[in-house]
């Protein structure tokens, strides 16, 4: 089975030139309730694909398939899946939008949370580290406000400073910056919305605002957050690797070790992590199934 | 010719390590730390040529195996229980673990600890030694032995290399580099286009090289070196690309003009005594900057020191290994090419390559599926990634219900991706 075999279930008005040839396209629009009962009329145990809103899938997920063990893992409601999307602002893998597959029932029970973009807090999905689409939450201040501080709801590890610094060659990217550096700040979305967007509003430049408080980010918090201009951000974008980072191989491939016959033996679950090891050297703390890599190959 | 343990080694403490030094003022100090972690350790020192030095490196070692260490490169303490994969221990295979590299924070293959074969080391001939009219700018492994002599990227970082420890090696380093990727990408482009992910990822690594790294010591002379290479590159295309590897005349180039142009100034290098106007130097380097990217050059931006070290913290970039190129070692581990015949171990390299959306993986491993219905899943993923090949497979086994009989003769299609 290939998701092009499957219905797919759009989150849009429309769906949109390039979407992938074969399956049935269906554009439910953004509105939740349109998406369950789309999801309904299919056969419960049936498998769906779902675009979330601002996603467009890329050549890749032509080709997108799972093992069979996965598939039934996912008929049943047990599981979630989201491929997932290169976001716009910061070109850095974005592990939480993508394209999703589920069984239907399940895409009729979570169609809020897909339908907002908010899916992978709601379903754990597995998530191949493979990028198989784009995301663009950035369309207006508002929105890039937010989705950037959003982004920052990951525990804080050292490319978390660097992340919040890209995207100034995002036409809306200085206000993706202002909501990271302000949930760095730990200030909530809406008072901190409202006031950026006043000060805005009176003629601050997005981008001197962003500098302001990732100074702030800096002296509050310790994390080195130092935004980079447009140039340089599109240089350390086009720097990166489309290599998922290895926190995504390992989960996944942990994850994988529960489904498939063989577990931390079964070559997929080793092919993960080979690439891990290869790509971004051996998890120190990982299992003996990583350790058991090298000697593998 | 034996190996230093008995039978055949599993681990590189089995076999002899070479410390490769050249004019390092470091170098002592550097032999001391590794004979300190394997005590059996052996040191080259003043070989001029990349090939001869290999080549005094095996006669030093004097086994069938041996392990190699460049001079910048401080390995991790457990070097010598790292495991040796049994199947890939091989006359016709070089074995690469790479390190970290301390000014870009990339994953390195520039002083990365290798396992050499000495029986492919004797044969190779490459930089000084290749044969006259060709131009060798690395080893070539791939040269020895068409079809069965390969080099393997080994899945673990185990060590930091640090060529940045005077301005010299600084500016050395980054020149070599610089140099060498930009000709590996124009070569790149020529042969797969801009776009190809092979491209891309030269292009990235030497980006990397152009710009990050102010925030380390000897950095910007890093920097300085990979940018001139690319200048020269572009206003001199007479010149000869093998001066990459020629110490002596880069040694030459920095003292007769790269350090007379900042010298003398209130920076000083500890190992040398070298002095130089560091605001001078980055002035130039950020005008060689603008003047490159006036003649086209894309991907190089002044990072500051704090960004270049904000970059450093995260270690954003992985060691960028191909989908092709892990296939290629399934491919050659399922036919035995050059190394033992081993279809458990290819499978796991085609799942690898697999994971990283390679279109040559899935056929292969279609081809290696005792489910006919497993095998027509991954020759329709093939199809579907544009392998060319895989609806010809796929029309067979709806055909038959089972892959094409397996031809003796390599077949093009496992190397699709490549």
């Amino acid at each position: 089975m290939l998701l092009t075999d499957l219905p797919w279930l759009w989150c849009a008005a429309d769906v949109p030139a390039g979407a992938p040839d074969g399956p049935t396209h269906r554009p439910v629009g953004t509105d939740p309730v349109a998406l369950a009962r789309a999801a309904a009329d299919l056969p419960a145990a049936g498998l769906v694909v779902v675009v979330p809103p601002d996603t467009l899938p890329t050549p890749v997920a032509n080709g997108l398939s799972v093992a069979p063990a996965v598939v039934r893992a996912i008929a049943t409601g047990q599981h979630a899946l989201l491929w997932p999307a290169e976001d716009a602002v910061t070109g850095t893998l974005a592990v939480d939008h993508g394209i999703w597959l589920a069984a239907s029932g399940v895409v009729a029970g979570s169609a809020q949370a897909l339908a907002t973009g908010t899916g992978a807090q709601a379903l754990h999905p597995l998530v191949p580290p493979l990028a198989a689409a784009a995301w663009d939450g950035a369309a207006s201040p508002a929105t890039a406000f937010r989705a950037g501080h959003a982004a920052m709801g990951v525990p804080r590890t050292p490319g978390l400073a660097l992340i919040a610094s890209l995207g100034a060659d995002h036409p809306q990217g200085d206000w993706w910056g202002i909501g990271a550096a302000r949930a760095l700040l730990g200030d909530t979305v809406e008072a901190a919305w409202a006031e950026d967007a006043a000060q805005a509003a009176g003629g601050l430049p997005p981008a001197v605002c962003r500098a302001e408080l990732a100074r702030q980010v800096r002296v509050r918090t310790g994390l080195a957050v130092h935004p980079f201009g447009p140039r340089a951000a599109a240089a350390v974008r086009a720097m990166r690797s489309p290599v998922a980072p290895p926190e995504v191989w390992n989960r996944y491939a942990a994850r994988l070790e529960t489904l498939l016959p063989g577990g931390a033996a079964h070559p997929a679950t080793g092919g993960l992590r080979l690439v891990r090891a290869l790509a971004w050297g051996r998890d120190q703390a990982g299992s003996a199934a990583a350790q058991g890599v090298q000697n593998g190959p | 010719m034996t190996t230093a343990a008995a039978g055949r080694p599993d681990r590189l403490g089995d076999v002899p390590l070479v410390y490769l030094t050249y004019d390092e003022p470091w170098g002592d100090a550097g032999f001391a730390d590794l004979a300190a972690k394997l005590p059996g350790a052996i040191r080259v020192h003043g070989v001029t040529g990349l090939d001869a030095c290999h080549k005094a490196a095996a006669e030093a070692a004097g086994t069938d195996f041996f392990v190699t260490v460049d001079a910048d490169t401080t390995v991790d303490a457990g070097i010598g229980d790292v495991p040796i994969p049994p199947s890939l221990l091989s006359d016709n295979v070089r074995l690469i673990w790479p390190v970290r590299h301390a000014v870009t924070g990339q994953p390195s293959g520039n002083g990365s600890v290798k396992l050499w074969p000495r029986a492919l080391v004797m044969a190779m001939r490459t930089h000084e030694a290749a044969p006259p009219g060709t131009v060798s700018l690395d080893h070539d492994i791939g040269e020895v032995a068409p079809g069965l002599s390969r080099s393997v990227d080994m899945p673990a970082i185990v060590g930091v290399t640090d060529p940045a420890r005077t301005p010299r090696h600084a500016f050395r380093a980054g020149f070599r580099e610089g140099a060498y990727l930009d000709r590996l990408a124009t070569q790149m482009t020529s042969r797969f286009g801009p776009d190809h992910a092979r491209t891309a990822a030269v292009r990235a690594t030497l980006a990397v090289w152009t710009s990050v790294g102010r925030h380390v010591p000897n950095g910007l002379w890093s920097i300085h070196g990979a940018r001139l290479a690319l200048w020269l590159a572009r206003t001199d295309p007479a010149r000869d690309p093998r001066g990459l590897n020629d110490y002596g005349g880069l040694n030459a180039l920095w003292s007769d003009r790269v350090l007379p142009r900042f010298s003398p100034g209130g920076a000083i290098c500890g190992w040398t005594g070298d002095t130089w106007d560091a605001a001078a130097l980055d002035d130039e380097v950020a005008a060689l900057g603008a003047r490159l990217t006036a003649l086209g050059v894309s991907g190089l931006a002044e990072i500051t020191a704090d960004e270049s070290r904000m970059i450093a913290a995260a270690a954003p970039f992985p060691a960028r290994r191909t989908s092709g190129s892990l296939d290629a070692v399934g491919w050659a581990l399922v036919r035995g090419a050059g190394v033992a015949q081993d279809s458990t171990a290819a499978r796991m390299w085609f799942e690898a390559a697999d994971a990283m959306g390679d279109p040559a993986a899935p056929l292969n491993l279609s081809r290696l599926a005792d489910d006919p219905d497993e095998a027509r899943r991954l020759a329709r993923v093939a199809v579907a990634r544009g392998n060319p090949w895989a609806a010809a497979h796929l029309d067979q086994l709806d055909a038959t219900g089972r892959p094409a009989a397996e031809s003796s003769a390599p077949a093009p299609v496992a190397r699709a991706g490549a």
